[in-house]
């Protein structure tokens, strides 16, 4: 079996791995190790049994119910956003992966019948998403949106936001969509939108969000500011 | 049979498969399935049931925001779910000013589940055990596994704790493993 040549430092460490108790550095350097280490690699699948059996040792009990309600309020409301991001996207792309990373900028028309929207300007992932993405929670600041539901689709790297119960924004002002990187002001995007007559919206934020830890989207004035105005009414802290 | 039971009826992956694509009730099925086991843990890691409750709810919009990250090649969807409550458990240890000691297989008599199901009774029978097996252990190495498993501590963190060096915590940690794996044998490869 082939044997790392930093094996004996490591042997002992396989426990401490598999229960998660190494520190961050050095779980980083074992898992180097677990690369070329065959021995300690399937000493590793040995112990998983044993830790599983561990969560298997608890009294069984039942949670209330009231948290079930909670839960399942709470992922309806994102699965209602996510099923119409893929209903909007899926229509008009369906069988054309092969362009799933093209970029396009679009310039939405305003006039379409009972939808206002005033210059959606900005690029738009239009072959990027899936419906197995992940959803990001969005918080909202309940003095400028009251009852409003906000998610964040994310799929291979896009972002798409999607809220509900978004206020119209007083005339002369749109939201803008920010990017938020640790150290650094939030950057403008020129993702400007206004939500549907009835309060639903949908962003899809520019990307590439490497090394972006927030999206941020506050209330400015018409054609966008090059720095935050106002506290934003929407924050998604990716993962 | 309604769409709801055609759900129950359907196995780990098919229906990880309806959770992917954001669908509400096939994860409202796998909290059914899953949601004991995660509050058992997380209330034996944090000892309320207040505490338990929230880490719960975390766990669960957690694992909905993150289904698309679930790989059946790591392990069943079970572990997938524990290790997020344990995840979760940690952080409100963590959160915590006082993180309450470990205690040993305390309970709470008004929140123990009573057997409904076949399911449920084995699953108790089946924690005794794991209990047996882990009181066959050297009291040092079980105390180990306990502190960093419900505790989730790190092995710097027990070796303080305990005044002991750290190598030796690890080993006993890997010894008592290995020992609680023997055993369980066979039985231990289900989870």
């Amino acid at each position: 079996m082939r044997q790392a040549a930093d094996h004996a430092r490591w042997a002992d460490a396989t426990g401490a791995y598999v229960l998660a108790a190494l520190e961050p550095d050095e779980r980083a350097g074992f898992e180097a190790h677990l690369q070329a280490c065959e021995t300690c690699a399937q000493e590793v699948e040995a112990l998983r049994p044993a830790v599983a059996a561990l969560s298997r040792s608890v009294t069984p009990l039942h949670p209330p119910a009231d948290v079930r309600q909670r839960v399942m309020a709470e992922v309806e409301r994102e699965a209602r956003l996510v099923t119409a991001e893929t209903r909007d996207v899926r229509r008009p792309q369906r069988g054309r992966r092969s362009r799933r990373s093209v970029w396009r900028a679009r310039v939405l028309a305003p006039a379409v019948a009972g939808v206002l929207l005033i210059g959606v300007v900005g690029t738009m992932a239009v072959d990027t998403l899936r419906s197995d993405g992940q959803t990001v929670a969005v918080e909202v600041d309940g003095q400028q949106a009251p009852g409003t539901h906000a998610a964040m689709i994310l799929e291979d790297g896009h972002a798409t936001l999607r809220a509900e119960g978004l206020p119209t924004p007083p005339d002369g002002r749109v939201y803008q969509v920010w990017l938020g990187r640790s150290d650094r002001p939030p950057e403008p995007t020129s993702a400007l939108f206004v939500p549907r007559a009835d309060g639903t919206a949908r962003a899809t934020v520019p990307g590439p969000l490497d090394a972006v830890q927030q999206v941020l989207v506050t209330q400015e004035p018409r054609g966008g500011s090059r720095s935050p105005s106002r506290a934003p009414v929407l924050v998604a802290s990716l993962p | 049979m309604t769409p709801m039971e055609a759900l129950e009826a359907l196995g780990e992956e098919d229906l990880m498969q309806l959770v992917r694509t954001g669908d509400a009730r096939a994860f409202e099925v796998v909290y059914d399935r899953h949601a004991s086991a995660g509050y058992s843990l997380a209330y034996r890691m944090v000892g309320s049931r207040g505490g338990a409750e929230d880490v719960l709810q975390e766990a669960f919009l957690s694992l909905w925001r993150s289904r698309g990250r679930y790989d059946p090649s790591r392990g069943s969807v079970r572990m997938w779910v524990l290790g997020v409550v344990r995840n979760r458990a940690i952080d409100a240890l963590r959160r915590s000013t006082v993180r309450p000691h470990v205690a040993q297989g305390s309970s709470d008599e008004h929140v123990e589940a009573a057997d409904r199901t076949t399911a449920e009774a084995v699953r108790r029978e089946d924690a005794l055990a794991v209990r047996a097996a882990l009181a066959t252990l050297p009291a040092d190495q079980g105390r180990a596994l306990e502190l960093a498993y419900f505790g989730g501590f790190t092995q710097t963190e027990i070796a303080q704790m305990l005044d002991t060096p750290v190598g030796t915590i690890k080993g006993r940690m890997r010894l008592g493993l290995r020992k609680l794996r023997d055993e369980l044998g066979g039985a231990a490869v289900t989870g």
